[in-house]
């Protein structure tokens, strides 16, 4: 039997640190006190203190509730993102894997089509027509993520396909259906798992800064950008209101860019069907 | 005489979770000058561990015992001192060429480059380099000196690679699987070409390999490894004609042949241990064929045997009988 | 008309320079059940190729490929569920032919699935039971993955996988090649049982002349994209025509030190009189 490798402390250390940010996403709004998400404009801009451990902001709600409430919008949205784009890559290199050549090779320049539309236009083009809000965004993230996706999975299976396993399943007639489903996908997927955690991490900034600059998700809400972009007139007399949910931004980004590199580690090669003779 | 290398004890252990596992077990044996000898065994012996020990090549590994080579401490040698050894001590060729080669070098450079770390001048070091590339069959060495690695065939890059593993002027080749990965004709050329290049130097060759068939031909002795320790060694005459351990037995009745019609080839049972779980007792006992129940507790020891030596109780008690 | 004919089957690819490169040049083989046909050929010689056209997994350019009186590369329906179930393949390296994502179970009980022989999903289990016994496995081995077992194992594996449908004809691409020295016998040991036990036809593809000598009644010798020879195997190996074969009979390893000494004495004075001729 092969040993799984050891955790390390670093690895732990990922692993409690993203356990923490989905926590906080989850149960963050249901925790988080009533005051959060109410004014109470006596207590502006109070400092970091031992009530208030980040201090208050603007409208005088504690700012450390209020990262932690901001979790879910900011996080699972992304996560939204990603798992809608990654799902549309699969279907796409899916189809193309089994379908003609010629159809393959016009799905395959359909994907540099919409690789050539950067999300971050399309979201503005998507706020100027349906209103600046998060839903717009998540939108206009998901149908523009996914050729990444269906091109880097379609050069995987491309390998898969011509493994000696499945080129045995053919030989052994195996329906192209169950071709796909039960030797070339679950051999290609590890690599989306990656990348996924990878693109997490990326989404995180980017609908951020979408919020910032005001065509994702508005105030009130708790959502980072949104949080940092309403922040920006106190910077320089209350710096913690910016600068909270700035490093949250930047701690979940580098926790999920971490998980994808711990993944790559431990997944990368388990569907490889290596094994050198001496 | 003393030996041109000589390993005794040697034992290594290889990195595994929290601690170590033994993939070598005490294995003794020496090369003298000019002579050919071969390592052979199946994967897990740890043959291509040894290889690699010799020239110490993995700093991963924990190796105990001792290698001397013109009756210096190889294991006690400096970094400087290992690279001196390396090349114009014992020159070293691996099974896959391109492994050995930088695909971005042109491959005359690649071997002048083995002359020029050791202070040899530019011009000098390339017309050597085109030498001995010429001497190993490479046709128009000084403009195919100037191609790239990328632009030979298989057997052609294994002489690239031999011709770095001589330039220097080693007094011992090792060649770790040298023509595993090529067709039997190309496997022949290559062969030969070590068996003259080490003819006319005077060179002592350890070919290790997996092949006994083309042991036949090469060597002048054989070890024989199985699961981290010589089993049977001895002139090879005497490894063909009598084998003494029982694996040694198995593995040439089990190779069919191409020179002749056999009737039924008698297999060996099971499969080579890893070194994970390596069986009490004698490791081969598992599969032997004329276990007696001591194999099962203790190992047996190698012990003189007819020209060679070999490590079987059964074998053992034979000779006191006779 | 029984078992499975190739007909002068060419095949070309684009060749890197622009043009094409004639991989088969015309290659015509037939493999009748319960016959073993053995195919000799080196890396370059078109031996994959020619596989992957007479299983039906890439069509040739000219020439045709035979089941049962029905032409292969256009088969549909019954005939082409017919050639999918009746000829099988065992591939050389047994690491890369099984999924890693099945269990034994999954593995040697696909064909029964796939082809209806046994939907049941209690009597499969049976069915792979009595297969990996008939390989010389263990039936608990079912519930494990491809990795827990060693190359000769797996190998085992892939032959029951094939066996699972009742094929008439195995095409074994070189089968023992990957496999540690002591572990080829009992595999191809296995084959031979198996051909004379289920009347089976083999097509066995290797570069190693004792294999195929040992195993196969007649046999065919490819280079470039040819058959340069063909006939009974000791007709062939013990008295061989083409000068290509000579070759691959004289640079096959004897394991006999005084012979092979002397062939390489003599190879030794052929070099020294070729080096001294040169000018």
């Amino acid at each position: 039997m092969m040993a799984r490798p050891h955790l390390s402390l670093g690895d732990a250390t990922v692993f409690v640190l993203v356990a923490l940010i989905l926590a906080a996403a989850v149960f963050g709004n249901l925790l988080a006190p009533e005051a959060t998400f109410s004014s109470d404009i006596g207590n502006a801009f109070l400092p970091p203190d031992a009530q208030h451990w980040l201090g208050t902001d603007s409208q005088g709600r504690d700012v450390l509730w209020r990262v932690i409430a901001g979790a879910a919008p900011s996080l699972l949205s992304s996560m939204l993102v990603v798992t809608i784009y990654s799902l549309i890559g699969v279907v796409v290199a899916t189809l193309a894997t089994v379908v003609p050549r010629w159809l393959d090779e016009g799905l395959m320049r359909g994907t540099e089509i919409g690789l050539a539309l950067p999300g971050v236009i399309v979201a503005m083009g998507f706020a100027s027509a349906m209103g600046p809000s998060l839903a717009s965004a998540v939108i206009a993230m998901s149908i523009t993520g996914w050729p990444i996706t269906a091109r880097l999975l379609r050069s995987i299976t491309r390998q898969t396909m011509v493994a000696p396993y499945v080129q045995g399943a053919q030989v052994m007639g195996v329906s192209r259906f169950r071709l796909m489903t039960r030797h070339v996908l679950p051999n290609s997927l590890d690599v989306l798992i990656i990348k996924w955690s990878g693109d997490v991490s990326i989404t995180i900034l980017v609908l951020g800064g979408l919020s910032f600059v005001g065509v994702g998700a508005q105030p009130p809400s708790a959502e980072w950008g949104a949080m940092i972009s309403d922040a920006r007139s106190y910077v320089s007399t209350a710096w913690w209101t910016a600068a909270a949910p700035g490093a949250a931004i930047a701690l979940t980004a580098v926790s999920f860019s971490l998980l994808g590199d711990i993944l790559q580690r431990r997944l990368g090669g388990a569907g490889a069907s290596g094994g050198a003779r001496s | 005489m003393k030996p041109l290398l000589e390993v005794r004890a040697l034992t290594i252990d290889v990195p595994k979770g929290e601690g170590w596992m033994r993939v070598v077990d005490g294995v003794d044996f020496s090369i003298g000058a000019g002579e050919r000898v071969a390592l052979v065994g199946e994967s897990g012996s740890g043959k291509s561990m040894t290889a690699r020990a010799l020239m110490r090549l993995d700093d991963a590994l924990r190796i105990g015992g001792a290698i001397r080579f013109a009756g210096e401490e190889v294991l006690g040698c400096t970094e400087a001192e290992m690279r001196a050894l390396r090349g114009s001590g014992i020159g070293m060729v691996f099974q896959d060429p391109m492994a050995s080669l930088d695909p971005f070098m042109r491959v005359g450079d690649q071997v002048a480059e083995v002359l020029r770390i050791r202070g040899v001048g530019r011009a000098e070091a390339h017309a050597r380099a085109v030498a001995i590339l010429a001497e190993l069959g490479v046709r128009d060495a000084a403009s195919r000196s100037g191609a790239y690695p990328h632009e030979f065939s298989g057997g052609m890059r294994q002489r690239v690679v031999l011709a770095m593993a001589l330039v220097a002027g080693p007094k011992l080749l090792v060649a770790d699987e040298p023509t595993t990965a090529l067709d039997a004709r190309i496997q022949q050329q290559v062969l030969d070409l070590i068996d003259d290049a080490a003819a006319d130097r005077g060179l002592g060759v350890l070919l290790i390999t997996h092949n006994l068939g083309i042991v036949a031909g090469f060597a002048d002795r054989v070890l024989v490894m199985y699961s981290g320790r010589i089993v049977e060694e001895g002139p090879v005459e005497q490894i063909f004609a009598a084998p003494a351990h029982p694996y040694t037995r198995g593995l040439i009745a089990a190779v069919p042949r191409a020179d002749m019609r056999v009737d039924r080839l008698p297999p060996i049972d099971g499969a080579p241990p890893s070194p994970a779980r390596r069986p009490s007792g004698c490791a081969f006992h598992p599969r032997c064929p004329v276990r007696l129940p001591v194999c099962v507790m203790t190992a047996p020891q190698l012990r003189p045997s007819g020209g060679g030596s070999v490590a079987c109780h059964l074998a053992a008690a034979e000779e006191a009988m006779a | 008309m029984t078992g499975l004919a190739v007909t002068d089957l060419c095949k070309s690819y684009p060749a890197a320079g622009g043009g094409r490169r004639e991989v088969l040049k015309g290659v015509s083989l037939r493999i009748d059940k319960g016959e073993c046909v053995g195919l000799i050929g080196e890396s370059g010689s078109g031996k994959s190729t020619l596989i992957r056209c007479a299983l039906g997994l890439e069509k040739p350019d000219s020439g045709r490929v035979d089941y049962e009186g029905s032409f292969v590369h256009e088969a549909t329906g019954p005939d082409l569920l017919l050639f999918r179930r009746e000829v099988q393949i065992v591939f050389q390296d047994p690491f890369a032919s099984l999924n890693p994502r099945m269990t034994v179970e999954e593995l040697v009980g696909e064909g029964l699935l796939v082809h209806r022989i046994e939907p049941s999903r209690a009597r499969r289990r049976a069915c792979v039971a009595e297969l990996l016994g008939r390989v010389g496995l263990e039936a608990d081995a079912m519930h494990r993955y491809p990795r827990a077992f060693s190359g000769g194992q797996r190998q085992r594996i892939a032959i029951a996988r094939a066996l699972a449908v009742s094929p008439r004809i195995l095409v074994c691409d070189e089968p023992v090649s990957a496999l540690d020295v002591s572990v080829q016998a009992q595999v191809i040991n296995l084959l031979a049982d198996m051909r004379s036990a289920l009347g089976l036809g083999i097509l066995f593809v290797a570069h190693d002349i004792g294999v195929v000598r040992y195993l196969c009644d007649s046999v065919l010798v490819l280079a470039e994209g040819r058959v340069v020879e063909e006939g009974p195997t000791e007709t062939v190996f013990g008295d061989p025509q083409h000068d290509y074969t000579r070759a691959l009979m004289a640079a096959a390893p004897v394991p006999d030190p005084a012979e092979a000494k002397a062939r390489r004495a003599l190879r030794r004075q052929q070099r020294e009189a070729a080096r001294g001729s040169e000018p």
